[in-house]
């Protein structure tokens, strides 16, 4: 196997910065403003906590949020099973305008 | 957008709203009109012609990764699966289903799936015990 193969390179976010929990309390307001880093909080070399900004937190959740709904629509039978059909109607051309259905409705 | 919002359904998504339409027109024509169908019915054209429109592909309705381009619309007990892109004034209704349980959080439903059992194969190949289920709680739904 080559020396290089996955997972012998250590890998590097530079997104990420390790720092001393002094350091919380050298930031002020524009700091946490500007902050394009996710810092990782620790003493003697122990992380402790994670600070981010408020906007990459709300990114975060909702990624999950999305994960969730996508993991709850696969496995629930009744949803998987009507997100199949559904998407075999778009593939089979079965598709009709939501307005030409209600005046049908109406008619009848 | 400039272009008018257009909303097309799938066959399976016209069949369910179609069933929500008469169940609803049945309970109103028998002058029933506080009946849960009525108000089922309510909620999804509210969803259709209001909530939808106004936002359709906002990021938070979306589902992960290769089905980003899947929305899933939840008002009160209706949910609406739908395919869009920003770029397409248009949408197509995958599926309308209803809920059964109260709202719960995304969480909770994670939690749920896990104690079912659903992930214990999951579990086992990567050498973990399945979790306690003594703390097994009723089926949730994800809004």
């Amino acid at each position: 196997m080559s020396r290089f193969a996955a997972g012998t390179i250590p890998r590097i976010d530079p997104s990420v910065e390790h720092v001393g929990v002094s350091r919380l309390r050298k930031l002020n307001s524009d700091d946490l403003k500007s902050m394009d880093k996710t810092l990782v909080l620790q003493e003697n070399d122990q992380p402790l906590a994670v600070l981010l900004t408020y906007e990459k937190f709300l990114i975060l959740q909702d990624q999950l949020d999305s994960l969730m709904k996508t993991i709850y629509v696969l496995s629930s039978p009744e949803e998987s099973a009507a997100f199949r059909a559904g998407i075999e109607d778009v593939t089979n051309g079965r598709t009709k305008d939501f307005n030409l259905i209600k005046a049908e409705l109406k008619k009848k | 957008m400039n272009a008018p919002f257009q909303i097309q359904f799938t066959a399976t998504a016209e069949a369910t709203y179609s069933e929500f339409y008469k169940e609803a027109a049945n309970c109103l024509a028998a002058g029933d009109e506080r009946n849960p169908k009525v108000t089922l019915f309510r909620s999804l054209e509210e969803a259709l012609t209001k909530g939808i429109p106004s936002d359709p592909f906002n990021q938070k309705n979306a589902l992960s990764g290769s089905l980003s381009n899947v929305f899933r619309f939840s008002r009160e007990n209706v949910r609406i699966c739908y395919l869009g892109h920003e770029r397409d004034p248009r949408i197509i209704v995958l599926y309308i289903c209803q809920s059964r349980a109260e709202e719960s959080s995304s969480y909770a439903t994670f939690t749920w799936m896990v104690m079912s059992g659903k992930f214990d194969a999951a579990f086992a190949s990567l050498g973990l015990n399945p979790p306690d289920r003594r703390a097994l709680t009723p089926s949730p739904t994800v809004n």
